[in-house]
């Protein structure tokens, strides 16, 4: 007996190795393509979310930093000071007063929204409203009625040194820039030595 | 490569960059406001001192004043101030030169050494030991703040407006529309006289 039959299934076979392979048949290899798990696709809903909650990340950091009291709300309420006279400065206010005298109250809530509100009285019904926000609209209404009651003066007052603080600001960064300004033309007049 | 990073993480991730960076935008178009609290030690130093401090609800005040009013010079104002947010002023006259320390001028200079402020102007003049500095924020093509500190042996001014505003006009301001100019250097030419 050759071993052919071993080798390459030639040949004489032996009825004992016929056996041993049909009973081990079945434990063949059995070539069959790779099966691989299918990549169920991510639902569209949890896009959405991440796209709204980074949008919503976004709103959330910039209304926290618009709403976030400011130096001035915080420490510096609006105020003019004026330790000692200064004849120079005060000549032209109305009303100079040697002391610390706050004009404005502080407020909670800005004066933009109040007078943005105050133009739509009784059109909608708005949150409620605090003091400083009813004296801004106090004023606003005075200033286009006329003919202001007592109460009403001392509103159109504070107005009154609103604007005179405002003036007094806007006259020392103007009276600072018109120094350098001089000063740069004596510079040049002078000659590039000096 | 198949990027292990699932495509929502990085979703959220670009999103929080995204969100960083317009919070950052937001918070540098407030940063053109100083902070002069460091000044207040010197108030009670200080012979004369004159604190301006207006913010959006006092000139909110102001604008209803202005408004109202028809004069063509205070609707020139009134443009000026058209988007401005804040003054703030802080003016202090000594008796003696010296009465004062740097150290207090750079509390706020410290301020203005950052990117967003750029130093326009330095007027130097031995004539009476002043220093001006002039310092600009430009956000895109516009001034949305402006820095000036004048330091003299017996003063010491520092303004500070916040938002946007036109130079020119503003230096044209003083002795004009009903303001009349401070006349600081004239008194203290006469101060130091006698």
């Amino acid at each position: 007996m050759s071993d052919d039959y071993l080798w390459d299934r030639s040949g004489e076979s032996d009825p004992e190795i016929e056996r041993l392979e049909s009973v081990l048949g079945g434990l063949r290899h059995q070539p069959r393509p790779l099966e691989l798990p299918v990549a169920r696709p991510r639902p569209k809903l949890f896009h959405g979310l991440a796209a709204a909650a980074a949008v919503m990340m976004i709103v959330a950091g910039g209304l926290w930093l618009a709403s976030r009291p400011s130096i001035d709300d915080a420490e510096n309420p609006p105020r003019l000071v004026i330790a000692r006279p200064v004849p120079y400065l005060l000549s032209e206010l109305k009303e100079p007063k040697p002391s610390i005298a706050p004009v404005i109250k502080g407020t909670e809530s800005g004066a933009r929204a109040t007078l943005a509100g105050s133009t739509q009285a009784g059109v909608l019904r708005r949150p409620r409203r605090t003091n400083e926000e009813r004296e801004s609209a106090n004023i606003l209404r005075v200033a286009r009625r006329g003919a202001p009651s007592q109460s009403d003066q001392e509103l159109m007052r504070e107005g009154e040194k609103a604007r005179d603080q405002l003036m007094l600001g806007l006259r020392f960064a103007s009276s600072q820039l018109n120094r350098v300004q001089r000063e740069i033309q004596i510079n040049k007049e002078s000659g590039p030595a000096s | 490569m198949k990027s292990i990073v699932p495509g929502s993480i990085r979703l959220i991730f670009f999103a929080s960059v995204l969100s960083v960076c317009a919070n950052a935008s937001v918070f540098a178009q407030s940063s053109a406001r100083l902070d002069l609290g460091n000044l207040d030690r010197l108030e009670a130093i200080a012979e004369q001192t004159v604190d301006v401090t207006v913010d959006q609800k006092v000139l909110q005040l102001a604008k209803i004043f202005i408004d109202k009013s028809k004069k063509p010079d205070d609707r020139k104002v009134r443009e000026l101030i058209g988007d401005i947010e804040g003054i703030y002023v802080r003016h202090f006259v000594f008796e003696k030169a010296g009465q004062y320390s740097m150290a207090d001028v750079e509390s706020v200079r410290a301020q203005l050494n950052n990117p967003s402020w750029s130093k326009m102007i330095n007027v130097r003049s031995k004539r009476n030991g002043q220093n001006i500095d002039v310092y600009t924020m430009i956000t895109g093509t516009k001034v949305g703040g402006l820095a000036v500190i004048a330091v003299e042996d017996r003063r010491l001014t520092v303004v500070n407006i916040v938002g946007p505003i036109d130079l020119e006009k503003l230096s044209q301001l003083e002795g004009s529309f009903g303001i009349p100019g401070l006349d600081i250097e004239r008194t203290e030419d006469k101060s130091q006289k006698e």
